[in-house]
């Protein structure tokens, strides 16, 4: 896996530098003899990279400092060590951390490494894309303070809490999780007396730092894998193919989850787009475009798969989506907004 | 397949529960329906003959269902606007004073993405009669006042006594006036017909704001002279700007600040802007839905009159006479054929003509006469828009009318008076009614009379 992991990064870099070197030949001659679709291709995949990059860049530094500055015992204290209130607590924490759907994978990886609940770390990993404070304020931009910005709210801990629930029965969490991020067996017999010098603050940022490197070039590349995929889906399916599908209860939401899967926009900017659809599609319907983009979609999908094992992530993406098109649908026919 | 832990068969279980309960929702199917924010005329209430049957939604409709299923009784020609999701039903002709109206939409009128009506919707309203609206000179300026109908005595509507102009919105229901700030600036205030809630509508701080016109339909648009910078130049062009009074939100109607404009009227249905443009020389008709402009060239700088279909205006133009003395003369652009022809064919040279006024019905004119070799002798003249002849409404010369507006009924005009040749007359307001074929004094003391609705 991480092999063709790699290979497809390199497939992906190599067509960010073409990308890169056409438009500066196009800029600079004036025509340049391409397919239009390759560049609605690249420009679609450029938009979501750039878009995504920022966030992942943020939340492997804070992955890196989670590691460097923050004991494992001392998170342990905090986290709930009981499984069911720890998917509580995973969908509370989401307030905390102002990182997207790319960027919470990094910082959920570490954090199970430091002692982390699986249950937790679920739904904090559903939750923390919507359940942040930029993402609130970005929302509130677009609807105000008016039911979709509270019900988006709401359905998204709901379900982060919901799903991590179900994964708090999970008896064994190892399970869930890829073999290479479980943590290595540590112990012996031999009794280390002498105590361990304690690097400076300087030099514990530039560990930091370093850890924040290794990890956004590592998740870098699934970032790019899944940036095109989803630019390469909107090029050969056009939006407005899907988007004249979008009246009635149940259509309208399916379209739009659709819809969020292959654009995989960031949340913090997901509230603006949807704006377009305002009256033309359900208010459920939006909603599940608002609840379900930020916790599925291909890019993120691929960086699930970083962490957890394929059984788990095929999980965590049943399980929202049959909430989500429950609770739009109901919204739909149930509530007059 | 690996042996099923209790992880999979709770992911399974939960899955096959949503799945059953998505299926239970739909099979239910709508509880709410289309839901509707707002009705008007109120149920039961009193309306005016002018008002709109307004029906808001909280979700976009499809338009043909809920034309379809729409129906008045009795029942009326009219016009469907939208905006949005809200419907306007604007009748061909006023109501009937006096008559109960009874609105329904019929079950099943469909959403556009999702609803059906699910009951049908009924209010029904009585048509009041029609009061005035007036400006009464106060100790420090104009002061706004109302009768609630002809018969009733009027109220004053304004807390201050520094009213400059004001319009009554389409549903008669409330006054936009212009009150002189402490600024020297002019600021927009509101009222309701009865005098309740006056309050502050837009404050224009420094600037200028005037000559308000609500459309059927809501939308307000103004004139607007930006102040100085300094106090020591002076005031620049008007413009015309538009107001939500729901938000409170004002803009100019063009972006480019070059073009300028006075005096911005509401067509009928509310789909198109006029004002003067008093740079070119013209009046401009603005379709807000395409923008397109219409030009109709006149040096008189004075608002034409709609027909109420919207399908022409009569205005009048200044021409300069071989003698050197102006004289005016009645035109009629009609949109649709978009020419712009004589009100009188042949052109009479006899006299001048202005301000021509369509009744709501459009059977009728009422225009302005003076005879060339004198000047102060005005008459008011009402006549058929063909203008094949002409009835003498108000004879008395030495008098200076203006302000003179159809009724609802198309029978009687409202119009202003002022004697000419005395420093201590008095302006009032009169009534003529063209089944009488006379007027009579409604009120003293009384200038800019407009109908309240």
């Amino acid at each position: 896996m991480n092999r063709i992991a790699n290979i497809l990064g390199m497939i992906g870099l190599a067509v960010l530098g073409v990308a890169l070197v056409l438009f500066l030949q196009n800029f600079m001659a004036g025509q340049v003899q391409v397919p239009a679709q390759f560049f609605t291709f690249t420009t679609i995949f450029l938009g979501i990279f750039i878009e995504a990059a920022p966030f992942l860049l943020l939340g492997t530094l804070a992955s890196g400092l989670v590691e460097v500055f923050f004991k494992k015992e001392s998170l342990q204290r905090l986290m709930p060590r009981n499984r069911f209130l720890g998917a509580l607590a995973g969908g509370l924490l989401g307030f905390v951390f102002p990182v997207c759907e790319c960027g919470v994978v990094p910082l959920t990886r570490r954090l199970f490494h430091k002692g982390m609940v699986p249950a937790m770390g679920v739904a904090f990993l559903l939750a923390s894309p919507v359940l942040n404070p930029i993402v609130l304020v970005s929302t509130y931009a677009a609807y105000g303070w008016g039911p979709v910005l509270w019900l988006r709210m709401g359905l998204s801990f709901a379900v982060a809490v919901a799903t991590g629930l179900v994964f708090a029965l999970e008896e064994q969490p190892a399970r869930l999780l890829r073999p290479m991020q479980l943590e290595p067996i540590r112990g012996g017999s031999v009794d280390l007396s002498v105590p361990m010098l304690q690097p400076s603050f300087a030099a514990r940022l530039r560990s930091a730092l370093k850890i924040a490197g290794d990890e956004f070039f590592e998740m870098g590349r699934y970032l790019i894998i899944g940036s095109m995929m989803a630019a390469l889906l909107q090029t050969v399916v056009p939006q407005n193919a899907l988007l004249a599908l979008g009246s009635g209860p149940l259509l309208s939401v399916l379209v739009l989850m659709v819809l969020a899967v292959l654009l995989s926009i960031c949340s913090t900017v997901d509230a603006f787009v949807s704006l377009a659809f305002v009256g033309t599609f359900t208010t459920g319907s939006i909603l599940s475009f608002l609840v379900f983009g930020p916790m599925v979609d291909i890019k993120s999908v691929m960086l699930y798969l970083q962490v957890f094992r394929r059984r788990t992530v095929s999980y965590m993406v049943l399980l929202p989506m049959l909430m989500i098109i429950l609770a739009s649908v109901f919204i739909n026919l149930n509530l007059g907004i | 397949m690996k042996s099923w832990r209790k992880l999979d068969k709770a992911v399974v279980f939960v899955a096959l529960g949503l799945l059953a309960a998505i299926v239970l929702v739909l099979w239910r199917g709508d509880q709410v329906g289309v839901v509707i924010l707002r009705t008007a005329p109120g149920d039961g209430g009193q309306a005016a003959a002018t008002a709109p049957v307004v029906i808001e939604f909280a979700q976009r409709m499809n338009i043909a269902s809920v034309q379809d299923s729409f129906s008045i009784e009795p029942a009326v020609d009219g016009r469907f606007v939208w905006e949005e999701n809200t419907l306007y039903f604007l009748p061909a002709e006023p109501f009937i004073v006096g008559q109960h109206y009874t609105v329904s939409l019929a079950q099943g009128a469909q959403g556009q993405i999702a609803h059906d009506l699910l009951e049908e919707l009924r209010f029904s309203f009585t048509v009041r009669p029609a009061g005035v609206a007036f400006l009464r000179l106060a100790r420090s300026g104009y002061s706004l006042w109302a009768a609630p109908d002809l018969d009733a005595e009027p109220i004053q509507l304004s807390p201050a006594d520094a009213v400059f102009d004001f319009a009554v919105t389409g549903d008669g229901e409330q006054i936009i006036f212009s009150v002189v700030n402490e600024e020297a600036g002019i600021d927009l205030w509101i009222v309701s017909r009865n005098g309740a809630g006056a309050q502050m509508l837009l404050d224009c701080g420094p600037d200028r704001c005037y000559a308000p016109d609500a459309s059927r339909t809501g939308r307000i648009a103004y004139s607007r002279v930006l102040a100085p910078l300094t106090p020591t130049e002076a005031y620049g062009p008007p413009r015309v700007w538009l107001l939500d009074p729901r938000s409170g939100e004002t803009l100019r109607l063009h972006a480019d600040t070059q073009k300028i404009g006075y005096g911005p009227t509401w067509s009928p249905d509310g789909q198109r802007l006029a004002y003067y443009d008093g740079i070119a020389s013209r009046l401009v008709v603005l379709n807000i839905l395409t923008g397109d402009e219409v030009y109709l060239p006149t040096l008189a700088g004075v608002m034409g009159s709609w027909s109420p279909d919207n399908e022409y205006m009569l205005f009048f133009d200044t021409a300069i006479q071989e003698n050197g003395q102006p004289i005016n003369h009645i035109l009629r652009a009609n949109f649709s054929t978009q020419d712009v022809l004589p009100f009188f064919d042949p052109q009479p040279q006899d006299a001048d003509y202005s301000g021509p006024t369509v009744s709501p019905d459009g059977e009728w004119v009422a225009i302005k006469v003076r005879a060339l070799d004198n000047l102060a002798n005005e008459q008011l003249w009402v006549l058929p828009p063909n203008g094949s002849y002409a009835m003498v409404a108000v004879p008395e010369g030495g008098y200076l009318y203006s302000n003179y507006f159809w009724g609802s009924d198309s029978n009687s005009l409202l119009y202003h008076r002022l004697q000419l040749g005395s420093a201590d007359s008095q302006p009032s307001v009169w009534l003529w009614e063209r089944s009488r074929g006379d007027s009579r004094l409604l009120l003293e003391d009384a200038s800019q009379p407009a109908w309240l609705p």
